[in-house]
């Protein structure tokens, strides 16, 4: 359960267009009244940007106007591949990660292979992490979340 | 739904403090007030926040309860992750759709 989420859709376009969607059209899909910082209070947010280079900003502009950092770009090629840091919600200390990758299929369609990861890293050094309470978010979806599996197991 | 409740939960962040003490060590509610920078009415509430939406149990020892970290919970956290971006992508594909639609109206008018 420590591993990535890993997770493909086709789509019915290009690489070219379906990275294009996926990046500059991103408020248009995403689920803004359930997985935004602005769903803790009740609200959904308004949109969700992704600054399209490497070293651009993925935030959420919160139902009150507000800006919320989500993470940053860490790959942008486009028709090819988006990689971001991924942190909702907390501070970008310890964030996990997010893998974009598009693919073009015999059949004219678009392959998309989203990877979400992170989560083992937090397992490797889990006791500095509880030693100290500001890990946030990400401590919490890591270490805790690994222990909680653990536990399970 | 369970996993929309936690994420809530979490959401503030002195809460978060408060669920990363328990799971770091199981805590009566006078051990997290004191080792916090919180209140122990405020540490109650928020321990109350934090059962509700199923991340911690509670036990009791003589006239103390103790609270530990419950896994279901956080499986369930993972769970909603994992759901999550089912939906996500699942409403990027619809949106593909749309766009595609819209230039080939355009096309074939």
């Amino acid at each position: 359960m420590t591993d990535s989420i890993l997770k493909t859709v086709d789509v019915n376009c290009a690489p070219d267009l379906a990275f294009e969607v996926f990046v500059n059209r991103v408020a248009r899909w995403w689920p803004l009244d359930g997985h935004a910082v602005s769903a803790a209070s009740g609200k959904a947010a308004l949109a969700v940007t992704i600054e399209p280079h490497v070293g651009g900003a993925v935030y959420e502009t919160m139902y009150n106007g507000e800006r919320s950092d989500w993470g940053t770009v860490l790959e942008f090629v486009p028709g090819e591949k988006l990689a971001m840091t991924w942190h909702p919600g907390n501070n970008a200390d310890n964030p996990t990660r997010v893998d974009v990758e598009f693919a073009a299929t015999d059949d004219g369609k678009t392959r998309v292979t989203l990877t979400h990861s992170g989560w083992e890293v937090w397992g490797t050094d889990a006791t500095d992490r509880r030693t100290s309470y500001d890990g946030g978010w990400d401590h919490v979806l890591g270490t805790c979340f690994v222990q909680g599996c653990m536990q399970d197991a | 739904m369970a996993y929309q409740k936690s994420l809530i939960a979490l959401a503030d962040p002195t809460r978060r403090l408060v669920f990363e003490a328990v799971a770091h060590a199981p805590s009566a509610v006078g051990q997290l007030a004191e080792a916090l920078p919180v209140s122990r009415p405020a540490v109650s509430q928020h321990l109350k926040v934090l059962s509700d939406a199923g991340l911690i149990q509670a036990e009791a020892q003589g006239t103390r309860r103790i609270y530990s970290l419950r896994a279901a919970g956080l499986a369930d956290l993972r769970a909603y992750l994992d759901q999550f971006w089912d939906q996500a992508l699942q409403n990027y594909s619809d949106e593909v759709d749309r766009i595609v639609g819209e230039q080939n109206d355009r096309l074939d008018p």
